[in-house]
């Protein structure tokens, strides 16, 4: 890479690089790495669940003042991956722009629109010069009223450039992509167990095979799935105390953090089956 | 990884290649460059010190004031440039006016923290303005859980401690922080550990003379202590630190 030819235009947002490219907003992304946290959310038929590392940076801090799950109401929760002030002021708008939702029109905002509202946001401040992009990258989890009555969990990751996708399953922060292929693999199988269940059960038409987005999740795995992906990039054995997991499930009905019980079972579970 | 941020360092809107913020980390340079500030929660209270540098002899003593009263059951002890502190202070003392009027109750120190940071973090986003230089360590004495201990750095984290300092001495101070039991003792024994504990991170022979200001939050709210000699802090331990 011809670092000579990028020498001005890092510094300035707005200012494209010959290339084409905008540094400032992919250094916003490394910002994002830089804690060294990572994160995996995964959607299942009845619930949505995330996984994040918990790293408490100090001896002397309380660990319960770490957190990196945030309810934003009872239908809605955002697990933050990045620059924890950062990630407290971008908490504080979406708790905002929700409840302003609600009593505006009555019901609870969906998610997409939550998602959507703070990625225009995020957008902004690449294209202002006398702001910086936030160095945090936001997973979105929610719960919405579908059609004919069905309810559906959701997620949507917002990252610092203002792009914001609806997921099955995704990874943010420091081993994205390791998780994020970790995940893929899981689902691929699963989608051929499935596939193979429906063409044994002739419900399948024959030569369709099941799309890894429709591939089925109950609360169960897609908790195991979550916080094995975490397991899976990080080098030493997790503890409870060291991953905080956030859950929106219909059997629950409201955004809540798993206890340390319910990690422990779940990692149990992980390991023996390794 | 080097130090010098090589161009990235001139805003804080700047990310480097590495994704950070040099501003910030100067900021908080700024801090490590002032006196000694250190917070601890014991039993029954929370104790706030600073080591204040007198800048001149003249001085009259006693009047350097870098703890302050936010509300009858918080005090803001300020590590780093002064006059900053005293604008974080400022702006804590108006949110725990407006909380009062709001919602007719003490702000709970959870929420005023937040504000705090917020405030601050505010500070880390814009071309036009710069960081803070200062660490605002919130004591207070909250209705619900007791003598918390908060701490606001110059990027706007915020944390809940148990025990923290910060500047000249705080590599020394965090280690002997870290050893005592802080929550087991009563808050006179707390006061002359703390003060023991600033007296011994000095260099007595280049370091300028200096007062110490504490503070301690407890139920009875904001106590301000009349400063410790270096004997009665028992800076010279010799065993048991009786006075």
């Amino acid at each position: 890479m011809n670092r000579g030819s990028s020498a001005g235009y890092d510094r300035h947002i707005t200012i494209f690089s010959p290339e084409g490219r905008l540094y400032q907003v992919e250094y916003a992304f490394k910002a994002v790495k830089l804690p060294g946290v990572t994160a995996v959310a995964v959607r299942g038929e009845t619930s949505v669940c995330a996984a994040v590392q918990r790293k408490v940076p100090d001896k002397l801090i309380d660990p319960e003042s770490v957190s990196s799950a945030y309810r934003v109401s009872d239908a809605h929760g955002v697990v933050c991956v990045g620059w924890a002030t950062d990630a407290k002021a971008q908490v504080h708008r979406v708790r905002s722009e929700a409840s302003e939702f609600a009593f505006r029109y009555g019901y609870e905002a969906p998610v997409s629109y939550l998602a959507r509202r703070l990625a225009d946001v995020n957008q902004v401040y690449t294209q202002h010069a006398y702001m910086r992009p936030l160095g945090v990258t936001l997973l979105f989890l929610g719960w919405e009223e579908g059609e004919g009555g069905l309810c559906a969990p959701q997620l949507y990751k917002v990252d610092p450039a203002g792009y914001c996708i609806g997921y099955r399953a995704c990874a943010a922060g420091a081993k994205d992509s390791e998780a994020q292929n970790w995940l893929e693999k899981q689902l691929r199988e699963k989608q051929e167990a499935q596939t193979a269940e429906r063409t044994a059960a002739g419900t399948a038409e024959s030569d369709r095979t099941q799309l890894l987005a429709d591939v089925t999740l109950s609360d169960d795995e897609v908790m195991t799935l979550g916080i094995g992906a975490l397991q899976s990039v990080v080098s030493s054995e997790l503890r409870p105390s060291d991953v905080e997991v956030a859950l929106i499930s219909k059997a629950d009905q409201a955004f809540r953090v798993l206890t340390d019980a319910e990690v422990e079972a779940i990692l149990t579970r992980i390991s023996e089956r390794d | 990884m080097a130090g010098v941020g090589s161009g990235y360092d001139l805003s804080t809107t700047t990310f480097s290649p590495e994704g950070r913020v040099f501003q910030l980390e100067y900021a908080n340079k700024a801090v490590e460059l002032s006196g000694t500030v250190v917070g601890v929660v014991c039993r029954d209270a929370v104790v706030l010190a600073v080591e204040n540098v007198l800048p001149h002899r003249f001085v009259v003593s006693g009047t350097l004031r870098r703890v302050h009263t936010v509300d009858r059951h918080v005090a803001i002890a300020v590590g780093g440039m002064g006059p900053d502190g005293r604008h974080l202070v400022a702006r804590a003392r108006s949110e725990a006016e407006n909380y009062r009027a709001v919602y007719g109750e003490a702000i709970p120190a959870r929420v005023l923290a937040d504000r705090v940071a917020g405030y601050a973090h505010l500070y880390s986003l814009y071309w036009h303005v710069r960081p803070f230089g200062c660490t605002a360590v919130i004591g207070a004495w909250d209705a619900v859980v007791g003598a918390v201990l908060y701490a606001v750095e110059p990027d706007g984290s915020v944390y809940k401690y148990r025990a923290y300092a910060h500047g000249k001495g705080r590599t020394a101070v965090r280690t002997e922080l870290d050893k005592v039991r802080w929550a087991e003792r009563e808050r006179a024994e707390a006061m002359r550990e703390v003060a023991g504990v600033v007296e011994r991170s000095r260099d007595v022979v280049k370091d300028k003379p200096y007062e110490l200001e504490m503070v301690v939050v407890g139920e009875r709210g904001v106590e301000r202590i009349d400063r410790f000699t270096a004997a009665e802090s028992g800076g010279e331990r010799s065993g048991g630190g009786d006075d």
